[in-house]
């Protein structure tokens, strides 16, 4: 018999990215992430896999797990960053491995916090530099800015995953090995969201912001860099769209970005510009944004689209406009791609990650990596099955059921609401830890991706006056399908629980209705005013939520769509999960939810961790992400016992 | 010449509290704090006055003392950590607090006991028994059937666990941090046998405990999810160990109180007219009969020195129960002074006029009490028929070299019925005709009060050629309830007195600069700063500290608990958001074109730093030029007990801002 998926599973999981192939297209390089117990640490380390040959097996190449990003060197060496020597703040290491043996030698240290890109030309490299713009020297006997004290002097004021932070930006720079020389190519005060290099490596397309002393709009600006010349010019101005990513294709830029004016349709597109910077063109409207290695190809570009449940590499031809689909899965995190064929890093089926080759020209997918098998054959892990219904607004909405494992058709088992984490995200068939140790605990979880969600057109994705509503609509009549499907499931034993939205969610629930038994929000917002102001892209959620309205035209909304604004209404027992450097959600706004809770004498309880960031994927600690699956198990076991 | 004062003068300065005369009368015992840049933190020693003739002598070497009690006329015990073994014990998780006995007479400290509780302060019965109190942490494992290796790795695992569970209100002190299940418990030690004994239940939180003979009085209350508001006090009797309960929980406020021989007086309310800030009157309460009665209705004024200042540092004694009278601090209007009551006639007198005395301790009817003076700086004083005799001479010297603007009192009748009082600080070198900028300050509470005592932050003002002004608007203390009281009209009337004082002072003294007024505050001054700067556009520059923005997330988050929000906005959110909302200094940011600097310390647990995050951002989304400050580590009493390198970095960040917006055209004609 298979063993239970449990809290401890997370010792065996591992994720897989930053697919990259070397020139002659043969190596690929990619990261391979788990997590260590006895240090209690996620570690990182480089793969390698020889592509060409048949049955080619991965291979470690590094072993320290401690890589940050890492590039080609030549065709035989990888260049990677690494905190291995113990750098001191505001250095950052770089070493050298051949693939024909011995232990990585160091090759340069830049004095500064970066991250390498690309090479460029020999000794010259593309990095992104993240720092503060103006740098104060600490004095004899005085606390030390950025250590002691932070100063902020802009917003976003706090970045998710990093810390407090002085006025710092993202910058782009070129660094030279021989001269030891950083030259920044972006404006001090811009913050750089994206970039492109061109084929012949001379040209820097990227895009950012400029904002000092003032909010950061989201709203970028285009501009490429000419790295021979020096010269910087605009292609875009700023203030008039937000840009998913930019790429050279041929003689032209293609652009996937949603323009001011339609950004409350949630509306995003694909333009054309010619490299003499003519006005852009829309080619197309795009049902959703495009990810990952979002490169050009043939008339087109290649790059990972959310269709309903599935991600799905898919190449889009600009001239017919046709979509072809080359290969899909439950979540796909990275690519790369030779002259014939792309390699994907993906989830397929209830699997855990693995690596995929596709033929460009479609027809043949190939698993190259085995590296979930040993834990697929272990564990019980169930098959989602699809469950779409009719909803009363028209909609047509789909959903996930997972039976309990060892599920028995005679047996009865409490059920859990399952709600994704992400705002206009979506729920996936794809392997997920606390949903399967659930299912291994002998629930029954379900879920679905209601109005809001991404994948199902743009009409469907439109947040603005629906949040709160009509999801919590779709969600419960969606329960209710669930319920009627399967009589297995105790109607008196049902739990409701999500991270993130998913968190803020699980709140709105339980104070417009009793039904469940037990509640666990984590990571979720309370009070929309605190939540719009402090987070740091506040200002587009805002947007995105109330559109022109703000806390001083209309607080009234924000009140209303705060989950602490209903506390009264709340019966449900409910534990909240949270960290305290939760940059997007302030621990203070759970905070204020729990409080206004014991005062009406509601069963809840508060787990607060140290240092972890926000969600699942802000968790630093391994033992936390194993203790936050027990209190999550615990607490329905808890509540659904007689 | 003498030296302007500088941000870095408050290092110069001494810091006098816990004075405690020996039981024979003949010496007074005090602890004396210092700020150490290098180690940035404060040194604390004990010293020791012979009353007879003022002479005085550090007593501790080997480490600091920062808190003890006489055991009998010559042994001082306090708290130490100063063994080894004690040392690698703590280190391994254990719980432990050693005594330590100096004799006055001579010789070095030496250790008497180690008792297994943390932070513990003990309160001498006699005969080698104490009652004493530390922290019980009801999440701790339970390792008492543990092998010393499985101990000490549960006990370490349990120190450096990285998660809190968190299942009651209020869960955090401020300063301290996450306090979920853990309460002050009382406990008995007898020396002889190491015999300790708990008087109080593990989920029994006390709040204050005073020991006389074998009366010991304490307050407190059990609670698993809420805390009530309201203590019950128990009075244990150490001779027939027996706990009888003197007044239930939920029924009063309890401020202060003294115990006596046989007698103890409570300063408390039931909070019927003026909710929770209420001040308190003094009950007496009979310890062998247990009979309560009204002694004094003390409305007016409330037990406890509220005089604020930036330069005090720790604790010590309010009340005294010495023979047949009751000595205490009562604040009235700017003084805090020293009140006496005849406990068998009632008769009301006060001993002292100006100044703000901080601690008292009475033998015999002689006083001795540590207070500002003038405009000195702390000292201890000896109090004799209305007199002041100064023993202590620690701050003279600073005194002496620096040039101090002297306070003058401006009294505004304006649309309120009390009037407005307050003071102006003229610049240092003032010459009449020449244009300064000003600064109003703002202070905390709102039931807190300006006196005309030093306060190192305005002269660095005035030093640098700033008229600093302030006042005690409606909702300040000192002028009894009906004045302090302002539930659900912040905003309002504290605003509307503030205004006008402001207007007075530009007109009084039109060497003020109107155009560059400048204006802070702290913790309620912050939240008036923060209300200012979003209804007038009257001042240049701002800085709000520890401030308060939006009363809605302050109710459910502030260790002072979820009754502080209503108690001042008049209503929570779960009744009324608007009225909250109304109230709330974020919900005029929007009009705010102020530059202002935030202040706020990443530990402050009394406003949390969600306040300064939410009123920053709003200033930055409508263009408003605004900074934000941030302490590592620092929490709600930065300004007056911050680690010495924060609160010079404070001082200095206020000072360089004030200068850049306040004194720009200044700099241009130079």
């Amino acid at each position: 018999m298979k063993a239970k998926v449990t809290n401890r599973d997370i010792y065996q999981l591992y994720s897989v990215d930053e697919l990259c192939y070397n020139l002659s297209g043969d190596k690929l390089s990619f990261s391979v992430k788990c997590a260590d117990e006895f240090e209690d640490k996620y570690c990182k380390d480089i793969w390698l896999l020889d592509t060409t040959k048949e049955g080619g097996k991965a291979q470690r190449l590094t072993a320290s797990g401690d890589i940050g990003a890492f590039i080609w060197e030549s065709e035989d060496e990888i260049l990677f960053e690494s905190g291995r020597n113990q750098p001191k703040a505001g250095v950052t290491d770089f070493f050298k491995i051949s693939l024909s043996g011995a232990e990585a030698q160091k090759a340069f240290q830049i004095n500064e916090k970066a991250k390498l890109l690309a090479k460029l030309s020999e000794g010259n490299y593309l990095v992104e530099i993240l720092k503060a713009t103006d740098p104060k020297q600490a004095a004899a006997d005085r606390a030390e800015e950025g250590k002691e004290f932070w100063t902020f002097t802009d917003y976003p004021f706090l970045h998710e995953g990093e810390g407090f932070g002085e006025c710092r930006r993202k910058m782009l720079a070129v660094y030279n090995v021989e001269k030891e020389t950083v030259s920044v190519i972006t404006q001090k005060y811009f913050e750089t969201a994206g970039y492109c290099l061109d084929q012949e490596k001379k040209k820097v397309l990227y895009f950012g912001e400029t904002y000092f002393e003032r909010a950061k709009t989201g709203y970028h600006e285009l501009l490429e860099y000419d790295i021979a010349s020096g010269e910087t010019r605009t292609f875009l101005p700023a203030g008039m769209f937000k840009i998913n990513f930019a790429l050279y294709a041929d003689s032209e830029i293609i652009v996937q970005a949603s323009k001011r004016d339609s950004l409350k349709q949630q509306e995003c597109g694909l333009f054309k510009l010619d490299r003499e910077g003519i006005q852009p063109e829309e080619i197309m409207k795009t049902d959703s944004v495009y990810r990952e290695a979002a490169a050009a190809w043939q008339n087109g570009i290649l790059g990972v689209q959310a269709v309903k449940m599935s991600d799905e590499f898919v190449h889009i031809n600009l001239q017919t406009k046709e979509i072809t689909t080359l290969g899909k899965y439950e979540e796909c995190t990275s690519a790369a791609e030779t002259e014939d064929y792309v390699v994907v890093a993906a989830k397929k089926e209830t699997g855990l990650p693995e690596l995929y080759k596709i033929s460009k020209k479609g027809q043949t997918e190939e698993c190259l990596t085995q590296f979930g098998t040993e834990y697929a054959e272990a564990h019980e892990v169930v098959q989602p099955e699809i469950l779409s219904f009719a909803a009363s607004n028209g909609e047509e909405v789909e959903g996930i059921v997972i039976r309990p494992a060892f599920y028995s058709p005679d047996g009865k088992y409490p059920g859990i609401l399952f709600i994704n984490g992400e705002m206009n995200g979506r729920i996936t068939k794809a392997y997920m830890h606390q949903m399967q140790m659930l299912a291994s605990e002998g629930m029954f979880v379900f879920s679905c991706n209601p109005h809001g969600s991404e994948g199902y057109g743009k009409d469907f994705l439109k947040t603005q006056g629906h949040l709160g509503k009509t999801d919590y609509e779709q969600y419960m009549e969606f329960t209710d399908v669930v319920l009627e499907k399967f009589p297995q499931i105790d109607g008196g034993c049902l739990g409701v629980t999500g991270t993130g939205y998913g968190g803020y969610m699980t709140n709105v629930i339980i104070s417009k209705t009793d039904r469940f038994r037990a509640a666990v929000t984590q990571d979720g917002f309370c009070h929309m005013t605190s939540e719009c102001l402090i987070a740091e892209k506040g200002n587009a959620l805002m947007e995105r939520m109330f559109g022109e309205d703000t806390p001083w035209t209309n607080e009234k909304v924000y009140w209303e769509q705060s989950p602490l604004a209903h506390v009264k209404d709340m019966k449900t027992p409910l534990l909240f999960i949270h960290a305290d450097q939760d940059h997007y959600c302030f621990w203070g706004e759970p905070m204020q939810l729990f409080t206004a809770l014991k005062q009406c004498g509601i069963d809840t309880k508060f787990l607060l961790f140290y240092g972890d960031g926000h969600g699942l994927s802000g968790v630093r600690k391994p033992s936390n992400m194993v203790k936050r699956a027990e209190a999550l198990a615990g607490w329905f076991k808890e509540h659904f016992k007689e | 010449m003498k030296k302007p004062f500088i941000c870095e003068t408050f290092l110069d300065l001494q810091y006098l509290s816990d004075p405690k005369i020996s039981p024979d009368g003949r010496y007074t015992a005090f602890i004396l704090k210092k700020a150490n840049i290098k180690s940035n933190g404060y040194e604390s020693n004990l010293y020791v006055v012979d009353n007879s003739d003022n002479s005085m002598r550090k007593m501790n070497s080997l480490s600091m003392v920062a808190a003890y009690e006489w055991e009998d006329e010559e042994t001082i015990l306090f708290p130490g950590m100063r063994s080894a073994k004690v040392k690698e014990e703590v280190g391994n998780g254990e719980e432990r607090t050693s005594f330590y006995a100096l004799n006055i007479h001579g010789g070095e400290a030496v250790e008497r006991f180690t008792v297994p509780l943390k932070g513990a302060s003990l309160y001498p019965l006699g005969n080698k028994e104490y009652i004493i109190m530390s922290t019980y942490d009801n999440g701790r494992p339970d390792v008492s059937e543990c092998t010393p290796d499985e101990r000490k790795r549960e006990l370490l695992e349990y120190k450096r666990k990285g998660y809190e569970y968190i299942d009651e209100v209020p869960f955090s002190a401020n300063g301290i941090g996450i306090l979920n299940k853990r309460r002050s418990r009382l406990y008995r030690h007898n020396e002889r046998t190491g015999d300790l004994e708990a008087l109080t239940t593990p989920l029994f939180r006390v709040s204050g405990v005073k020991v006389c003979g074998k009366h010991v009085v304490y307050t407190g209350q059990e609670f698993t999810d809420v805390k009530g508001l309201k203590d019950a006090i128990y009075l244990y009797d150490a001779e027939t160990r027996e706990t009888a309960c003197l007044l239930e929980k939920d029924l009063y406020s309890i401020k202060f109180f003294e115990v006596g021989k046989d007698t103890a007086i409570v300063s408390m309310t039931d909070g019927k007219k003026h909710g929770s800030n209420q001040n308190g009157d003094l009950y007496k309460f009979n310890l062998v009969t247990g009979e309560r009665t009204l002694f004094a209705e003390h409305q007016h004024h409330n037990v406890w020195n509220t005089v604020t200042t930036d330069v005090k540092l720790g604790g010590g004694r309010m009340m005294k129960i010495d023979g047949d009278k009751l000595y205490c601090i009562s604040t009235v209007d700017m003084d805090a002074r020293i009140e006496r009551f005849d406990l068998t006639t009632g008769e009301q007198e006060y001993l002292t006029e100006t100044g703000a005395v901080d601690f008292i301790d009475v033998h015999d009817g002689k006083i001795i009490c540590i207070a500002f003076k003038g405009m000195g700086f702390e000292e201890m004083y000896r109090i004799e028929d209305g007199e002041w005799h100064q023993v202590t001479h620690f701050n003279d010297e600073v005194k002496e070299q620096y040039e101090i603007s002297m306070p003058e009192f401006l009294s505004v009748q304006g649309s309120s019925p009390f009037g407005v009082e307050g003071y102006v600080l003229k610049p240092v070198g003032y010459e009449e005709g020449k244009k300064y900028p000003g600064l109003l300050a703002i202070h905390g509470g709102p039931r807190l009060t300006y006196g005309p005592i030093f306060m190192h932050q305005m002269q660095i003002f005035t030093s640098a050629g700033y008229f600093v002004f302030f006042c005690n608007p409606r909702g300040a203390e000192g002028r009894g309830d009906e004045f302090g009281d302002i539930k659900g009209r912040l905003g309002t009337v504290d605003f509307d007195d503030i205004m006008e004082f402001t207007d007075a002072v530009l007109e009084k003294y039109p060497d003020i600069d109107k155009e560059r007024v400048g204006v802070e505050g702290g913790s309620y001054g912050g939240f008036m700063t923060n209300w200012i700067i979003g209804h007038t556009d009257r001042f240049a520059a701002a800085c709000a500290q520890r401030s308060v923005s939006n009363w809605s997330g302050m109710e459910g988050t502030s260790d002072i608990g979820f009754h502080f929000c209503p108690g001042n906005t008049g209503v929570s959110h779960m009744e009324d958001h608007d009225a909250q909302w109304r109230q709330a200094p974020l919900s005029g940011a929007h009009q705010c074109v102020t530059p202002t600097l935030f202040i706020h310390g990443s530990l402050d647990y009394r406003c949390w730093q969600q306040e300064a995050y939410q009123m920053y951002a709003a200033l930055k989304m409508h263009g408003c030029p605004a900074k934000l400050c941030l302490f590592e580590g620092e929490n709600h009493e930065l300004s007056r007990s911050g680690r010495p390198k924060q609160r010079l970095q404070r001082l200095v960040e206020m000072f360089d801002w004030f200068e850049k917006y306040l004194k720009t055209d200044e700099k241009e004609a130079v």
